[in-house]
């Protein structure tokens, strides 16, 4: 009956890896310890399981404390790429000379769709900030994860075009002091977009599983 | 008392259940039944989310401890900022359970 009970509360558990094995290593200890202190007779599994709760009320407890969590962090995470993307374009501004020798129009073209994406990021990151001023958190989410993904995809064109446009200085003026300070300013940019992409996979993959399990 | 009246007082029930010494799930359990001589029963498993949201408000932290026989348990005990939380909640309730007994006294005694 306990296996049985550990099971469902596994599956319920099943949204977070690392939660799932500590939470039921904690409940299996525990039933131990209520069995051994139960008063023996022919229901005593059952009464320690009853006292004990559903396993599917445990799970949608804990589905909905780490969903909190997981939005609030998307939401740290989207602030920083927005953060990380605007300094990387002031310093490429700053330092790539304009117009690049020969390639007036690939510079025009790539400084143009590098600000109109931030521009772009940034409304859509707005738009999923005002979804979020609803009551039911469930609601927020699914409404403010589009424009948050929408946000991403303008940072990424951004990051994308920063890269053209450091490739661009790189291959005229070569490996110079400055390239380096842009080079390292779009690791930053790179890096903070993946950590905002993987996490908006992580709650969309929540999302889907409190849609099927609650 | 059922579980719905203990739900706004459940942070403040765990940390001082955890004040006087470390304890396991189990223990605090069993520390909240004994304290409130069996008034507060709550199903055992809503502990767990609540042990794990005050830990990641910073107000428990957490470790495994292996004993010398049987299965390891994780032991919670209070922060600095958990010891602070929770004297604030004392001050409160003690003014909120002052004012609702001075409100609930007078309504008694009031003359009809």
């Amino acid at each position: 009956m306990i296996d049985r009970y550990l099971a469902e509360l596994r599956a319920g558990l099943a949204f977070d890896h690392d939660l799932r094995e500590r939470v039921c290593e904690e409940v299996e200890a525990h039933l131990e310890d209520a069995l051994a202190n139960a008063d023996t007779g022919a229901d005593t599994e059952r009464r320690v399981l009853e006292r004990f709760g559903k396993p599917s009320e445990m799970g949608r407890l804990f589905a909905e404390l780490v969903f909190g969590q997981r939005l609030q962090s998307t939401w740290q995470r989207a602030a920083w790429a927005i953060l990380a993307v605007f300094l990387a374009m002031r310093i490429r501004n700053t330092t790539i000379p304009a117009p690049l020798p020969g390639n007036d129009h690939f510079y025009t073209f790539a400084i143009t769709m590098d600000r109109f994406a931030f521009f772009i990021a940034v409304a859509a990151c707005a738009c999923g900030w005002l979804a979020l001023r609803q009551p039911e958190m469930f609601a927020r989410a699914r409404n403010a994860i589009t424009p948050i993904v929408a946000s991403a995809f303008a940072l990424a064109i951004s990051a994308i075009c920063g890269l053209a446009l450091t490739y661009g200085m790189v291959s005229t003026s070569g490996l110079t002091a400055r390239a380096c300070a842009v080079l390292a300013a779009l690791s930053l940019e790179f890096i903070i977009i993946g950590l905002l992409t993987a996490q908006l996979f992580t709650l969309n993959r929540h999302i889907g599983f409190l849609d099927r399990n609650l | 008392m059922n579980a719905e009246m203990l739900k706004g007082h459940l942070d403040a029930i765990v940390l001082a259940a955890v004040e006087a010494a470390p304890a396991h799930g189990y223990a605090i359990i069993e520390e909240i039944r004994r304290r409130s001589g069996g008034t507060f029963v709550l199903p055992e498993g809503t502990i767990y989310p609540a042990l794990h949201r005050l830990e990641q408000a910073g107000l428990l932290q957490s470790t495994w401890t292996d004993p010398a026989k049987g299965r390891r348990r994780r032991v919670y005990s209070l922060t600095r900022r958990g010891v602070d939380a929770l004297g604030e909640k004392k001050a409160n309730w003690d003014r909120f359970s002052g004012a609702i007994d001075a409100f609930l006294t007078r309504g008694r005694s009031w003359p009809a």
